[in-house]
């Protein structure tokens, strides 16, 4: 199933990504810087939390397993605050990891995206979830590349 | 050590009946009083009849004396008048009133006297002429009494020959009157008058109150037929002459009968009897003797058999209570001692020594149980102790194994994590590599990373079906259960498959039958894992013709089948088919890719979820694979965790 995503798919959109790998953290920079989102990285909650004191991103991006603080402390503090709480955070998981996905929206994430973080991949896991969400549903009729 | 003895123990409450001694006690008594009693009864009754038939011989010989005593008293006065009657003149001439009378009544006068004088049984003697009058007498005094108002008279005068008259109180002598008659008759025999004969009764009462024979109650009386007077005093004080008696013998006698009986007599004591009637005197004579005196032999007998019979019973009674406590009172020590010994006391044991019955034999027979016993307990112990330490080194074995299998998942986890991430890169890379967002390459550095891409995506599912397998055979998996519906899932797997028929041009048919309910319930994700495996192998193993995936209801199982019109599955490979790394053969494997853990994984998902796969094959025509699943329509029925049993 291959979903034919508009270049300008993210156009607008205010991307947090907290990813401890950097390698892994440049690939998902490179793919939504090149569909055209606004993109803040961190590679740990704490800096995450951080930066979300100058910036408020439309959505989080936040691997699980990192140093300092992980996804699940992060996912957690985003809550305690009422104005993180509000924004849309989506785990990374890997694939064999099942448990994590339902412990992931169980400790409050928003969704989950699964790795690896191929362009396809990604991108398309990212319109299917970012639809699903109705604060957005004004925004994603761009997500399609038009005929 | 508990000795046997006299305690008795107080713990055994036992109802009397039910116990030894008592049942000793009663069956010696029995059985000695018995014959005992019985013999005595026996012994009685015969004496008794003895005793009775001797009293009875006794009473009738004194019957027969003195009935013949008194007729010979009787007789001899009758003989007397008889005699006055034949020889004087002078009473005939003094009532035929002829020439000479007054001679004749002084002769008659004088022969009275004399006779009366000489005979020591007649008191006096009387004439009287038809009017009743006493013309002359032993004693001058009676001359001119009259008797003619008195029955007896008359009845004298009826009697042919002599006759007794029933005996009268004389008041004015005190005493019993008894007067015998004889009429006297003229030349062609009609009466002139009566001769009579006023009787000292003394005699009569000498024979009557001979008690020889009689003990101290027994007496004869004389009953006189009249007036059931009594002619002679009785044995008892206060039971006077003149009064009449009855009593069952003298009615019987008086009847005229000869008898002998046991009854109350006249003062309504108990008295055994013998009667007979005496006709010249028209009385009856009863010989009796106090029932309590004739059979005082009996009550004797009695009396000694009662006190036999208390000896024996008591006897029998010490015997039977000895036996019973040589018995009892063991056996009630060997309970008490059992119980104590079920308390927990085991090192209790009886004093057998001295006791040579079979009570000794149980004795010691308790004994080597209690020693076998606590041997037993002392074995159990030891294994308990054996089974604890056993118990504790398997604990620290299964620590030790959960401690491995905690290694194991987080070296899992970490392998993952650590051979994913550069895989992760790598992809990611040559992925953004191969959609050009890092410029366009020539033709063969493009080819060059495609196979670096396909390479690392084939490496990256290899490791994440190790790390299933691992999982599942570890018991890591957990079943979820929601809602799910069967024709979402199949419109599901379909998406997600599609594009490997639309790369080789093949058919895909999705048939879910309406039968199946709208609504189940089961782990979609691990469903689908099972579904999307099945529909990849199919597709993966045909080249022409199309993949049907069918969901139908099978009674209480969901069918899910996959069929292909591949190459087939040869039948020697059809029972190994979903062995780990397992393909038809080696050159198939890599011509057909996949890491060969597909179906295994397959195997132990449906099996978690307490399902059946099979396949069925034809070379070069296709294969069928058919899961069955329980068809679970709520959201807790049957629900049961497999994942333990179906791990290594």
């Amino acid at each position: 199933m291959m979903m034919n995503i508009a270049k300008t798919a993210f156009v607008g959109w205010k991307v947090l990504v907290v990813e401890d790998e950097p390698d892994n953290l440049d690939v998902a920079f490179r793919i939504l810087r090149h569909y055209g989102a606004e993109i803040v990285t961190a590679t740990n909650g704490k800096e995450g939390l951080d930066s979300l004191k100058t910036f408020t991103p439309d959505f989080i991006i936040s691997d699980l397993s990192m140093p300092v603080m992980d996804g699940w402390g992060f996912c957690y503090e985003l809550q305690q605050d009422r104005s993180t709480a509000q924004i849309p955070i989506f785990a990374l998981t890997a694939h064999a990891m099942l448990g994590d996905r339902e412990r992931a929206i169980a400790a409050g994430f928003t969704n989950y995206l699964t790795k690896p973080l191929t362009p396809a991949n990604f991108a398309q896991q990212l319109v299917v979830i970012l639809t699903a969400i109705p604060a957005f549903q004004d925004r994603v009729d761009n997500f399609m590349a038009k005929a | 050590m508990t000795v046997i003895s006299g305690e008795t123990a107080s713990s055994v409450s036992l109802p009397f009946w039910r116990r030894i001694s008592f049942n000793l006690i009663s069956t010696a008594i029995l059985l000695s009083a018995i014959p005992v009693i019985l013999v005595i009864l026996v012994a009685t009754a015969l004496t008794e009849r003895q005793v009775q038939a001797q009293v009875y011989n006794q009473l009738d010989a004194l019957v027969q004396q003195k009935t013949r005593r008194l007729e010979e008293w009787l007789g001899a006065t009758q003989s007397t008048l008889k005699i006055i009657d034949e020889n004087s003149l002078s009473l005939r001439r003094t009532l035929l009133e002829d020439e000479g009378q007054g001679v004749a009544v002084g002769l008659a006068n004088d022969y009275m006297r004399n006779v009366a004088e000489d005979d020591p049984n007649i008191l006096a003697l009387f004439l009287y002429d038809l009017d009743g009058r006493v013309i002359a007498a032993s004693d001058l005094s009676y001359i001119g009494r009259t008797v003619a108002r008195q029955p007896y008279f008359q009845a004298s005068l009826e009697a042919d020959d002599l006759y007794v008259q029933p005996p009268f109180y004389d008041l004015t002598e005190n005493s019993l009157a008894l007067v015998i008659t004889d009429t006297i008759e003229g030349d062609f025999g009609a009466p002139l008058g009566i001769l009579a004969a006023l009787m000292d009764t003394t005699t009569l009462a000498t024979i009557m109150q001979d008690y020889i024979g009689l003990g101290e109650t027994g007496e004869t009386i004389l009953i006189n037929g009249e007036n059931n007077y009594m002619l002679t005093p009785s044995r008892t004080p206060n039971y006077p002459l003149n009064r009449a008696y009855l009593s069952e013998g003298i009615a019987d006698a008086l009847a005229g009968n000869q008898g002998r009986d046991i009854y109350n007599d006249y003062r309504d004591v108990p008295v055994i009897a013998s009667y007979n009637y005496i006709p010249a005197l028209n009385s009856a004579i009863v010989a009796k003797i106090d029932l309590v005196e004739a059979f005082a032999v009996i009550r004797e007998i009695r009396v000694s058999a009662g006190i036999i019979t208390a000896f024996t019973i008591v006897l029998a009674a010490g015997f039977g209570l000895f036996n019973a406590l040589r018995i009892s009172r063991p056996l009630t020590t060997l309970t008490e001692i059992s119980s104590k010994m079920a308390k927990g006391d085991l090192s209790q044991r009886v004093q057998v020594s001295g006791i040579t019955n079979e009570v000794g034999l149980l004795g010691e027979t308790f004994n080597s149980m209690a020693d076998s016993l606590v041997s037993t307990l002392d074995n159990l112990d030891k294994r308990a102790l054996e089974a604890q330490e056993a118990n504790k080194q398997l604990k620290i074995a299964n620590a030790k194994t959960r401690e491995a299998t905690r290694l194991k998942s987080e070296f899992l986890a970490n392998m993952s994590h650590e051979l994913r991430t550069p895989l992760n890169a790598i992809l990611g890379f040559s992925g953004i590599m191969l959609e050009g967002f890092a410029g366009e390459m020539d033709e063969e550095a493009r080819h060059m990373t495609s196979r670096v891409y396909e390479n690392s995506q084939g490496l990256l599912s290899l490791i994440n079906d190790i790390l299933d397998i691992a999982k599942i055979e570890s018991g890591r998996i957990d079943l979820v259960r929601q809602p799910m519906s069967p024709v979402e899932l199949a419109a599901q797997w379909k998406s997600r498959t599609a594009v490997l028929a639309e790369q080789k041009g093949l058919g895909f048919e999705v048939n879910v039958d309406e039968s199946l309910p709208p609504t189940l319930y089961g782990d979609p994700e691990r469903l689908s894992q099972i579904g999307i495996n099945l529909l990849s192998n199919a597709f993966k193993f045909t080249d022409t013709g199309k993949v049907t995936l069918t969901m139908q209801k099978k009674g209480l199982f969901w069918q899910i089948s996959v069929a292909d019109t591949g190459i087939g599955i040869p039948p020697h490979a059809l029972h190994y088919i979903f062995d780990e790394f397992r393909q038809v053969d080696g050159t198939s494997m890599r011509s057909y890719g996949g890491t060969g853990l597909g179906l295994a994984i397959t195997r132990k998902l449906v099996l978690m979820m307490n399902g059946t796969i099979k396949v069925e094959s034809v070379i070069g025509k296709g294969a069928v694979f058919t899961v069955m699943l329980p068809l679970q329509n709520d959201a807790y029925e049957g629900m049961t965790e497999k994942a333990e049993e179906i791990g290594v």
